[in-house]
C-alpha cells in the first residue's frame, strides 16, 4: 500500500518526543510533497512568551542514505532573520513546513533546521514512518 | 427575481404546455410565446432550447423529464405521457414553513450547505407555486443571535459530509485548558451547536472514548480511508441526550442534581427549561423552587450555577455543591 505512488498517507505522531519546542504532530506524503504539521506554545521562560522563526534551509535527512530534501514552501512561520514575536506567554503557532515528495520505502527520517544547532533549534531525530503508522489519505 | 428562481419559472410552463392535452406537440415559438406572456419579457430560442436541454439531463434539477420532438406534428412531447414535473403538493402552510426555514437556513452564512439547500428548497417551492414572496416589503422578521462569523466554521460543512458518510477524520487540535497542540484521529458521530459554539463529537482514538472538540479549535481537518468505529447506541444516546452543553465532567455518571432558585430564576426555568429532564420537586409559598436534573455532570452546568450564584443553590450532589462553592471562593479571591 506504502509503495503505491499515487496514493497520500497520514502519519499521525501523537506520541513522537523530542527537546524541540515545537511539537511534531503529524506528517503527510503525498506523490507531490510532504508536509509536516508543528504546533507551537509560547514559553513562559520569556516575559512576553519569546519569538519564532524557522531557517530557509530547513531540511529533511533521510536516514538509511543521508539524501536531503529541502524546504520549499513554509506556511505561518516567518523565515528568518524576521521573527514573530510573541505578546504573552500563553500565546500559541500552528505552522507547517513543505519539502519534497518523499522516496518510498522509507522508514525513518530526521528534519532539521540546524546541524549543529542547540536546543533552541528545531531539530527532530529518528521520526518513524513505517507501514504500521501509515494511513491513507481519502 | 434570482435568475435560478426564474429558470424554474420557465421549466414550470414549459412542463404546463407539454402536459396540456387540449393542445398537444407545442412548438419551439409558442414554448418561447408562453415563457414571455407569464413573466413579461422577451426570451430566445437558445434560452428555451437550454431549458428543455436542463429538464432532460441537469442532474442537480433531477428531472430528467422524457422530452421529445415530433417531426410529424411539429412539437414537443412527453414519451410518458402521465409524467409532469409537478408533482409534489405543498399548501400554502407548507410554503410559509419553508420560506420561514429558509430564512433561518439563511443564517447559517458562507457555507455552500446553505446555497445547496436553498437551491433544493427553491425547487420544491417552484414546482407548486410559481412565485413565493420572500418578504421583501416587511425586510428581515427572523434575527438569531449568531454571530456573522465565527473561527472555525468554516469546517461545518467537512465535519457534516465526514458525520454523514461516517468518514475517520484527523485534525490538529489546540486545547485552550492545557494550553497544548495535538493532532487526534476521531470517528465522527454528531455536530452539536451550544451558545453559538459549534462542536463535533465522536470517538477519539488518542483518548479511546468519546470527546468533544470545539470547531474553532480545530486546524486543518483531513478525511481517512480506514474503518469506521461506532460507539456503543446507549454509550451515545447518554453522551448527546443527557449532557447540558458539550463537556461532561471526566467519569461522572448520569445522576441527579438538584438545586433551589429563587422566584425571579424559577419563573426562567419554568418557561425555558434547562434539559428536557428538568423536574420541579417541590414550589415553596415564597416561590422559591426545588428544581431536579438527571444529567450527567457538565462544565457548562458548574459554569450555568455559578453565573446564577445570587438566585440559586445548589442542594445535591455534595461534590457538586463543594465545587461551586469553591469556584466562588476562587473567583472572590481573584486567583488565577
Amino acid at each position: 500500500m506504502k509503495n503505491n505512488p499515487n496514493v497520500s498517507f497520514l502519519y499521525n505522531l501523537p506520541e513522537y518526543k523530542s527537546n524541540a519546542s515545537p511539537k511534531l504532530l503529524r506528517i503527510t506524503t503525498t506523490p507531490s510533497y510532504t508536509k509536516v504539521d508543528f504546533g507551537y506554545q509560547a514559553t513562559s521562560y520569556y516575559i512576553s512568551g519569546g519569538w519564532v522563526r524557522i531557517e530557509k534551509n530547513t531540511f529533511i535527512r533521510i536516514v538509511k542514505t543521508g539524501e536531503k530534501l529541502i524546504v520549499n514552501r513554509i506556511e505561518n512561520i516567518p523565515i528568518a532573520p524576521q521573527r514573530l514575536d510573541f505578546t504573552s506567554t500563553k500565546d500559541w503557532l500552528y505552522f507547517s513546513l513543505y519539502f519534497p515528495p518523499l522516496p518510498k520505502d522509507i522508514e525513518i527520517i530526521d528534519l532539521i533546521e540546524a546541524e549543529k544547532g542547540d536546543t533552541k533549534d528545531f531539530n527532530y531525530f529518528k521520526i518513524e514512518l513505517s507501514q504500521n503508522n501509515a494511513i491513507e489519505l481519502c | 427575481m434570482s435568475l435560478t428562481k426564474e429558470a424554474y419559472i420557465r421549466y414550470k410552463i414549459i412542463d404546463a404546455c407539454i402536459s396540456n392535452s387540449q393542445e398537444p406537440y407545442p412548438t419551439m415559438d409558442y414554448l418561447i410565446d408562453a415563457c414571455q406572456e407569464k413573466l413579461g419579457h422577451e426570451f430566445n430560442k437558445s434560452t428555451i432550447q437550454k431549458d428543455i436541454k436542463a429538464m432532460k439531463y441537469d442532474e442537480l434539477l433531477g428531472f430528467n423529464a422524457p422530452i421529445k420532438f415530433s417531426k410529424s406534428n411539429n412539437g414537443y412531447y412527453y414519451s410518458d405521457p402521465k409524467y409532469s414535473i409537478n408533482k409534489i403538493p405543498l399548501n400554502t402552510t407548507d410554503i410559509e414553513a419553508i420560506n420561514s426555514a429558509l430564512e433561518l437556513i439563511a443564517e447559517f452564512k458562507g457555507t455552500r450547505l446553505n446555497e445547496n439547500i436553498n437551491h433544493a428548497l427553491e425547487k420544491v417551492l417552484t414546482e407548486f407555486k410559481e412565485y413565493v414572496p420572500k418578504n421583501s416589503s416587511q425586510g428581515k422578521i427572523i434575527q438569531t443571535d449568531a454571530p456573522p462569523s465565527h473561527k472555525g466554521f468554516e469546517h461545518f460543512e467537512f465535519f457534516y459530509n465526514a458525520t454523514s458518510q461516517k468518514i475517520p477524520v484527523c485534525f490538529v487540535h489546540y486545547s485552550y485548558s492545557k494550553r497544548k497542540f495535538n493532532s487526534v484521529i476521531v470517528h465522527p458521530y454528531m455536530l452539536k451547536e451550544f451558545q453559538n459554539h459549534w462542536y463535533v463529537v465522536g470517538y477519539s482514538e488518542n483518548h479511546n472514548q468519546l470527546r468533544t472538540f470545539g470547531l474553532d479549535r480545530i486546524y486543518e481537518p483531513l478525511l481517512l480511508k480506514k474503518d469506521f468505529i461506532e460507539a456503543p447506541t446507549a454509550q451515545k444516546v447518554e453522551y448527546f441526550k443527557y449532557v447540558y452543553g458539550v463537556y461532561p465532567i471526566p467519569k461522572q455518571k448520569r445522576q441527579e442534581i438538584i438545586f433551589m432558585v429563587k422566584p425571579i430564576l424559577g419563573d426562567y426555568l419554568l418557561a425555558h427549561p434547562l434539559h428536557e429532564t428538568q423536574h420541579i420537586k417541590k414550589k415553596e409559598s415564597n416561590g422559591t423552587l426545588i428544581i431536579s436534573l438527571d444529567l450527567i455532570p457538565s462544565k457548562e452546568l458548574i459554569n450555568y450555577f455559578l453565573s446564577n450564584a445570587n438566585l440559586l443553590k445548589v442542594l445535591e450532589p455534595k461534590w457538586m455543591q463543594k465545587e461551586v462553592t469553591n469556584l466562588h471562593l476562587s473567583a472572590a479571591r481573584n486567583e488565577k
